[in-house]
């Protein structure tokens, strides 16, 4: 029974991060939390320049470029290896890491800063179909020693950090705040939520088109991702349309049908992958994907709320 | 001998009133064109600003309904007041408060912690609104 009231606050702290804008808000004693929260920020923007790739001498480019088979890492760097392997692999390897070259010869070599409006994008776009993934894509042969900090991959097996290192960011800085009331972690996009006191935060989902809300959940916890290609979207070198979601089959950027996908899961990486995988199997296999919820944008505008699971 | 023909003054007048109609086309050409580029120019500025989700009138989203004072180059803070029960499991949140409304705008004065009520008469808030966007 409740039988005195205390009076805790809201810390938020908004900056700009991996190419957009991250946010860290918690509630609990302002004195703990304003250096809790610049601590992680810091880290946060510790990780943007080890995991860039449009730095030549970011870890991540490193590795990339390394020759051999085996090379050490640091443990932030393995992590994320065996995170991008955990996401493959869950996802029948749609959402896939190493299309890294994909990406590039479709022109996405630096930090974009602008986009393609999406009906322009969506009226050049080739017919609709859902993505596929190689059964001998590269991923599968990767791996990593987490103990020694090690990553086993063939030369020339490219990296890209996306939104996977978004998500498990989200989720380790969450941890860190656990014993605080409440926290949301806003990691560019992969949010993750949750706090002792398990206090319902109201969580909007943005339209693609225009910024309007489509709908809104209220989750005291667990992980929310949006993916979509809306935003990060140019003509290629032949004026095609291009984005940075990838059909791992063809190894162009995917138009399935769906432009975009809100993904609710336990975790913030689980949800990144469930949003991209959503995204790319294209309007009949998206729902699959959602067991704890999202919402999924088709390129007609209209939209389908899966509710969040009780 | 043949006298000098003088120029006739009416021809003279239709050039002149030639060349000043076509000056006067060049001009009006010129005008429109220059009138329908820089309206083409500011409505696909708009357009793409809409299509990539930042419509101009919403102002810049979660960041600045969130975000009262500047700590540093490149980063936004805020403090936000709010209540709950120390001592009890149950959640003090008001489920039912789930408009923007619950969370502070940008209009909102930065909230001052120092001021904040510690007693029992302060109204209980949940957690402010965030939004999930493709970043």
């Amino acid at each position: 029974m409740s039988t005195a009231t205390s009076t805790s606050t809201e810390t938020t702290v908004t900056f700009a991060c991996f190419g957009a804008h991250c946010s860290i808000s918690a509630i609990g004693d302002t004195d703990v939390l304003e250096a809790t929260i610049a601590d992680l920020q810091t880290e946060l923007l510790e990780a943007h320049d080890r995991f860039t790739r449009f730095e030549p001498t970011s870890e991540l480019s490193r590795l990339n470029a390394d020759p051999r088979s085996r090379v050490p890492v640091s443990a932030p760097m393995a992590e994320f290896v065996a995170a991008a392997i955990e996401v493959a692999i869950e996802t029948d390897g749609l959402v896939d890491a190493t299309v890294l070259d994909g990406l590039e010869s479709s022109g996405y070599r630096s930090d974009l800063r602008s986009s393609l409006p999406l009906a322009l994008a969506l009226g050049l776009a080739p017919a609709r179909r859902p993505a596929t993934a190689p059964v001998d894509a590269p991923w599968r042969r990767i791996g990593v020693d987490l103990d020694a900090c090690a990553v086993f991959r063939p030369p020339g097996v490219r990296l890209d950090s996306g939104g996977i290192v978004k998500g498990l960011l989200a989720d380790v800085l969450g941890g860190r705040l656990r014993d605080h009331d409440a926290y949301a972690i806003d990691c560019a996009g992969d949010l993750r939520l949750g706090g002792a006191d398990e206090l319902t935060r109201p969580v909007h989902v943005a339209s693609p088109f225009g910024g309007e809300m489509l709908h809104v959940f209220e989750l005291a916890r667990g992980g929310i991702a949006t993916s979509g290609i809306g935003r990060r979207s140019w003509l290629d070198a032949n004026a095609r349309p291009a984005h940075h979601l990838l059909d791992p089959g063809s190894g162009r950027p995917a138009f399935t049908g769906i432009i975009q996908v809100t993904a609710l899961a336990p975790t913030a990486l689980q949800a990144e992958a469930r949003s991209k995988a959503a995204l790319l199997s294209g309007p009949s296999g998206a729902a699959g994907w959602l067991p704890d919820g999202g919402v999924v944008v088709y390129d007609d505008g209209s939209h389908l709320v899966l509710p969040e699971r009780a | 001998m043949t006298m000098p023909q003088r120029p006739d003054p009416r021809a003279a007048a239709r050039e002149r009133a030639a060349l000043v109609r076509r000056r006067a086309r060049r001009i009006r050409v010129r005008v429109a064109s220059t009138a329908v580029v820089l309206f083409a120019a500011a409505f696909s500025a708009l357009y793409a600003q809409m299509a990539t989700g930042h419509d101009p009138a919403l102002g810049s989203g979660t960041t600045k309904q969130i975000a009262a004072s500047a700590t540093g180059s490149g980063s936004s803070s805020t403090t936000t007041p709010t209540t709950s029960d120390t001592t009890d499991d149950e959640p003090t949140t008001d489920s039912a408060a789930t408009d923007d409304d619950s969370s502070p705008s940008s209009d909102d004065p930065p909230a001052d912690t120092n001021t904040s009520s510690s007693g029992s008469s302060a109204s209980a808030s949940p957690p402010s609104a965030v939004v999930t966007r493709q970043s």
